[in-house]
């Protein structure tokens, strides 16, 4: 059965059975009201509400100071003022002049960060290059011979790297030494150099 | 037969609300004209009952007078903002129940204390003799005011000690109708368990 024809469609039947389930539905909600209210357990709770309801109502209100509303205007008038001058032209100039200051302030603070990060990471690049050089190639930091370790045969100011200490002949004369001799040879020469 | 009486009394209600909007409208215009001293009407109208309702919320006389302040000054800087200024009342509530929380929240105002402490009192002022009985039956209703949620005490004070209907209330905490309803029920219930025992006492003392 559609419930949903237009109403001349539908039968007188239909129409009336309708209004007798509507006035069923009704009678029940009317019914549980009934007894709800009649209920002992509605009555106790609906007294008790009732009763919080009342003692609320008997509070007397708290009264302010009179001159509360005097105070309230006089922040009231401060605030009208504020917002006056907010819209004056000067004050509009001032407020796009911090902008613009803010601004810039905060790219050259940004630039700044960028710069000094960069600087630091060179550095570092700078001292771990250093420390993975032999003796003498960089004598301080920022005084370096060489740009890349590569060229490192092709200059004359490289100190000898592997010279002992207290052998007192030239580094060329010193390797001539070391490969012409044997091997129980450099051993003893070790063991005296170390003495 | 049941639905007859209801709807009478709600269309009284808006009818109410709305004469005294119209009025608060009338005067927001004239505010938004340029004439800050009609915002004076609002206040005069309205301080009272702010206050009243900040100062049951918190119970600190000097705060209750500067949020009552900071409550009217903020609905002036954002009266602009009103879209409906025949609401005015609701919104006014809102603002003002939106600051009290804030400081609740900040201060963490402890307002639970020993449940005990509400049984002495009365047992202490109970003699009838006593000239201040009404005035203390006031504090302890007051004292256990205090001990309901922030919520529940919140919304007691709006329906019953401002009288605001349920639809009013509704707006100003943004909450559904019917949770309006059953959290007033809730809270007097828990109101009423905080004031049996005091009740129990007197009917003893007076048998």
């Amino acid at each position: 059965m559609n419930l949903y024809r237009p109403q001349e469609q539908q039968t007188p039947e239909l129409i009336s059975g309708l209004l007798d389930n509507e006035i069923k539905c009704q009678n029940m909600i009317n019914d549980i009201n009934a007894k709800l209210e009649s209920s002992e357990e509605f009555k106790a709770e609906y007294d008790s509400q009732l009763k919080c309801k009342k003692m609320l109502q008997s509070l007397e209100h708290y009264q302010p100071t009179p001159f509360l509303s005097t105070r309230i205007m006089a922040s009231v008038r401060a605030e009208a003022k504020v917002q006056t001058a907010k819209k004056s032209p000067f004050v509009h100039w001032l407020i796009s002049i911090k902008r613009v200051t803010i601004g810039v302030a905060a790219s050259v603070a940004l630039f700044s960060v960028g710069a000094l990060s960069y600087s630091m990471h060179s550095a570092y690049t700078n001292i771990r290059l250093a420390k993975s050089m032999p003796n003498g190639v960089y004598k301080t930091f920022g005084e370096s011979t060489f740009d890349n370790p590569r060229d490192l045969g092709a200059t004359h100011n490289v100190s000898f790297p592997v010279q002992p200490v207290g052998y007192e002949v030239e580094p060329e004369q010193y390797l001539i030494d070391l490969h012409s001799r044997s091997e129980a040879e450099n051993k003893a020469e070790t063991k005296k150099v170390k003495k | 037969m049941l639905v007859k009486p209801l709807v009478q009394t709600q269309t009284l209600e808006v009818e109410q609300i709305d004469t005294s909007g119209i009025e608060d409208a009338g005067w927001i215009g004239r505010v938004l004209a340029g004439d800050t001293e009609s915002f004076g009407l609002l206040v005069n109208k309205y301080y009272a009952r702010i206050y009243n309702f900040i100062r049951t919320m918190i119970r600190m006389d000097d705060d209750a007078l500067d949020m009552t302040q900071e409550t009217f000054v903020k609905a002036y800087k954002n009266l602009a903002t009103l879209k409906t200024p025949e609401r005015f009342k609701s919104w006014l509530f809102r603002i003002a129940s939106n600051t009290t929380l804030d400081f609740v929240r900040k201060r963490k105002i402890n307002t639970i204390d020993s449940e005990n402490t509400l049984r002495e009192q009365y047992i202490e002022n109970e003699n009838p003799e006593n000239e201040v009985v009404l005035a203390n039956r006031s504090a302890i209703i007051r004292e256990a005011l205090a001990k309901l949620k922030p919520d529940q005490r919140e919304i007691l004070v709006l329906c019953d000690l401002e009288g605001l209907s349920y639809q009013e209330i509704a707006e100003i905490l943004n909450i559904p109708f019917g949770t309006v309803q059953s959290r007033i029920f809730y809270a007097r219930k828990r109101l009423k368990d905080l004031l049996d025992p005091l009740t129990i006492d007197q009917s003893r003392s007076l048998s």
